[in-house]
Formats: structure tokens, sequence, C-alpha cells
């Protein structure tokens, strides 16, 4: 377990969202709160907000109400300071696998030399250091997947937003990234926002889960999950892992959020 | 997979599909070679027996005859072939530059594109024929005009698949160059133009194309060199075969230019080649 750092990271308060076109409200009273090292993912049905929900902590969606802070300071994480991995890899296909790892130091204008040392690294943290040569479309899904994770790792950034990373690959793939991100997380100490909505990842990856409603997006609850680190194949069979499994998928079944509109924290 | 592509696969065990593919290949330009012998036989024959008029369709080795006394004999056409050559390449890289700039300013700023595009529309759709008088009247007889129209062919069909091509169509890129704080240089740099690269090439073949299209007309309105102005010249004078002869050339140019733009495509754009069918 880790002990929660005095300020977090990254926090967001009664953050809403409503579209001026359509006066649709994407998600509303969104608070959040992570801490340096967490692992917190976001669950929810599909259409929730829950990516709205993630882009409007990083500024990439302007927010319609609400208070959002890095490191104390009013404002979303300025550009440089995050990685952020789609569900799409999104590589460059004119560009090698290389070359694709390094488009944060070319944007940043970071250091070369280091860039291509840090780039390197990463590779071979996600196993792909024998194929930074190769162009995207000679990779398979999982693998440029875990290019996209390497180059939103590049600049060396304190926070990590992933939009369910691996919902386009197969339950295989999906589950051997998955222990893949809990090392690279382990090693990188990498704060982490997960978007998914697998419940069984979210737990297997999490310090915490937040829970989602559907639309308009609104956050039920929060899971705090202590099993033991570092985790991995075996944490999967850990009876605690079940019953976390069922709490979340109770607390998502409850289709109606608490009447006070406050969030309910389970143990 | 091209041959491009071999030299950047590791080896997969691709060894048997270079040599399937070319001679594959091979048999399509045979086949190719073939069809267009035997519709000449048969014209030839046709003609030879009196079924079609000498004036309509003069026989394939009369035309043969007089397109080799015009390049290698007399070699006549040669200085024509020149000039228009001259005013396609000319025209089609000034039209070239000039699309590209246009696109690039209207594709990064929105709503300058928005105000213009009915202009840009009004002045596409208007046959460029019709202001090759005006044209005439602001450059002079001569080169100048004649450059000046075939800029106004090209410019279109190419700016506007530029415009078409340098439009942002994925999100995800659009965001993950936010993320990092990108300058709207950086995006035109990284994400728009390799992304256009595939409709910069349709625009390009287009824009070769009309540029000959271009070159020609405006010999036939106003010039006194070029293709078209000889193939007035063999009509004036009902010479049948040289028509045809210039015509010949016409086309064998436009698919040179073809050939070259597809050669440079297939370079350029490696990444987006047509997947090629199963190897049977």
């Amino acid at each position: 377990m880790h002990s929660i750092a005095p300020q977090p990271l990254l926090s967001l308060r009664d953050v809403s969202k409503v579209y001026a076109s359509t006066g649709a409200i994407a998600v509303e009273n969104v608070n959040m709160a992570l801490s340096k090292g967490e692992f917190v993912s976001l669950v929810g049905p599909s259409g929730c907000g829950k990516t709205t929900a993630m882009k409007l902590a990083v500024g990439l969606v302007d927010k319609t109400e609400g208070t959002i802070a890095y490191k104390g300071q009013p404002g979303t994480p300025r550009p440089g300071t995050y990685g952020i991995v789609f569900q799409q890899p999104v590589l460059l296909p004119w560009w090698t696998v290389e070359q694709n790892v390094l488009l944060p130091a070319k944007v940043l204008g970071l250091d070369p030399a280091a860039s291509r040392a840090r780039c390197h690294k990463l590779l071979e943290l996600v196993g792909l250091a024998n194929k930074e040569k190769f162009y995207p479309r000679q990779l398979s899904g999982g693998m440029r997947q875990r290019v996209s994770i390497a180059r939103s790792l590049l600049h060396e950034p304190e926070l990590l937003f992933m939009d369910e990373p691996f919902g386009a690959l197969d339950a295989i793939t999906r589950e051997r990234l998955n222990f893949e991100l809990l090392q690279i997380q382990d090693e990188l100490g990498v704060t982490v926002l997960f978007v998914t909505h697998g419940i069984s990842e979210a737990v297997l990856l999490s310090d915490r889960v937040i829970v989602m409603s559907a639309s308009p997006g609104r956050m039920i609850g929060e899971i705090r999950i202590d099993l033991a680190k570092p985790r991995g194949p075996q944490t999967l069979r850990e009876p605690r892992f079940r019953e976390l499994e069922a709490q979340t998928r109770d607390m998502l079944d409850a289709a109606e959020a608490p009447a006070d509109g406050g969030i309910v924290v389970a143990r | 997979m091209t041959d491009t592509l071999n030299d950047r696969i590791s080896s997969t065990g691709t060894a048997e599909k270079p040599r399937a593919h070319s001679t594959h290949r091979l048999r399509e330009i045979g086949a190719s070679v073939l069809l267009g012998v035997l519709v000449v036989a048969l014209l030839e024959v046709l003609s030879r027996v009196g079924a079609i008029p000498p004036l309509i369709l003069p026989a394939p080795s009369v035309i043969f005859h007089a397109l080799y006394d015009g390049l290698f004999l007399s070699k006549l056409l040669i200085g024509h072939i020149l000039s228009t050559l001259g005013s396609t390449a000319a025209g089609f890289l000034i039209g070239m530059v000039l699309a590209l700039v246009v696109a690039s300013v209207l594709a990064v700023i929105p709503w300058f594109e928005r105000i213009c595009m009915p202009y840009i529309i009004a002045l596409q759709t208007m046959p460029k024929i019709a202001i090759a008088p005006v044209l005439m009247l602001w450059f002079g007889y001569g080169l100048n005009s004649k450059l000046a129209l075939v800029v106004a062919v090209a410019f279109f069909p190419m700016m506007l698949n530029f415009l078409s091509g340098l439009r942002v169509r994925d999100q995800d890129e659009l965001d993950l160059m936010r993320s990092l704080g990108s300058t709207r240089w950086q995006i035109y740099r990284y994400i728009r133009i390799p992304n256009a690269m595939p409709f910069i090439f349709t625009g390009l073949h287009l824009g070769a194309i009309y540029s000959l299209l271009g070159a020609t007309t405006a010999e036939f309105l106003g010039s006194s060199s070029g293709l078209g102005y000889v193939m007035l010249q063999q009509r004036a004078v009902f010479n049948t075969p040289g028509v045809f002869a210039i015509l010949i050339l016409l086309m064998i140019i436009g698919s040179a230019l073809h050939m070259i733009m597809a050669a440079l495509e297939r370079r350029v754009v490696f990444w987006s080649q047509e997947t090629s069918e199963a190897h049977l």
C-alpha cells in the first residue's frame, strides 16, 4: 500500500462538461484526485463519458464548470508533463518505430542524444528493442500499442493517461500487455489514469478504481484495491481479486447514483 | 509487395514472392502489348481493304511513317515537341507551387478558407478556354499567355486535391500533437503534409495531364509553335496521317508523364501502396 502524498498531483473538483451547441451533459460533478505514483482506473459502461473525463483532466477538452489543479497550481497539466495513449496506436506510418517513439522529442525540442538513449531503453522495456527500424505496418496490433506506450513515456512525464489502450486487442494480448504495464509502472513509478470498461483489468492494475455511471457521466463510487504488489498472473487467482471484482461489478450495476449526490467509498 | 518494400522488411521468408510477382507482371505486360498489336493489325487490314476511308482514319503504317518522318528524318516535330513539353513542365511547376501555397494557407486557416471557398468554386467551374482571349490580352500573344493558360488549367485540380489532403482527418493524431504542445507549423510538418501525400499525388497526376491539355489548347488558340499548332497546320492541309501522328505523340507524352508520376509516388508514399492480391 502506498502512503498518500500530502498534495495530489492532479485534482478535479466538481468538473462538468456541457456541449454548448446541443446542451447535452457529457459529464457532471467529476471529483478525482491522483496522488504521485498511483494507478487509478476509471471504469464505466460505453459512452458514459469516461474518455471525456480524461480529456478534461488533460485539457484536450475545455471544462464548462469546476476546478482542475496540477501540483497545486490551477489549470490542467501543461503539454510535455504528461503522456497519452489512445485506443488506437496512432503511429505515423511513414516513420520507423524509433522515429515514432522520438516524436515527443522532436515536438518538445528535447536533446537528441539523450532522447535516443531513452528511446532505446523504453523499447527494451516494452520488448521491441530489435524492431527499431521496422515500420508500423510490419507490426502486430499489440506491438504497435507497445510502441505507443514507449512513445508516451519518452519525455519522462510524471503522468500517464491511457484511454482504453488495450480495447482494440484480442483477449490474450490484452492480458499480456496488462502484466507488462504493471512492470513498466513498477519500474518507472509513473502516475497513471487508466480508462477502461474492463472490470478485471481495472482491478488487476489499479490502486483505486473509480466507477462512473452511464450518460450523463457521474461518479458513482470508488473502490480501494488492496491486492499485494508486485502483481502478476498469480494475482488473478487470489480470492481477494474475485471479491474486489464482484464489488466493482455490483457498484457498476447500481444504475442510480446515491440520492445525496455524494460518493460512496467502499472498503 | 513492391521491390522497394523488400529492402525494408527483414527476412520473413519472402524469397519466392518477388520472382512469382515479376513473372506475373511480365505476363500482364506481354498481354497488353499483344492487345495493342492486334488492334493495330486489325486497323491496318481494314484500311488496306478499303473499309475505312483514309481521310477518316489512315492506315497505321501511314501514320507511323508520318511519325517517323517528323521525328527522325525531317526532324520537324522535335522543336515543337520541346515547345509543348517546355510549356507543360513550366506551367505544371508554377501551378504546383501556387496550388501548394494556397492549399496550405486555406488548410491551416479554416475561417479564411470558408470565406474564399465560394469564389474558388466559381473560378474553378469557369471553362478555362473561355478566359484564353483575356489571358492573351494580358500577357500578349506568345509564350506568356500560353504559360498562363497552362497554370490556370492545372491550378484548380491540384489545389483542391492538396487542400483535401491537408485536412487533419484523425482526431487522435491531432490530440496527440496537442498533448505535446505542438505549434500549427509542427502539426503541418509532421501530420498534415505526410498524410496529404497520397492526395497530393492524385493532384499531381491530374495536374500533369491538365498541363499537357492546357499547353496544346493554348497552341490551338494562338501560338506559332508546339504540337497543337502543328496539328492545326496538318488539319488545314488535310494531312490526316500527320494529325494522327501528333495525337499518338500526345498520348505517348501523356503516358510517359503518368509513369514518371507513378514511379515517384511509389517511392515517396511508400507506406500506403495498394495491398497486393494473394499470390496464387
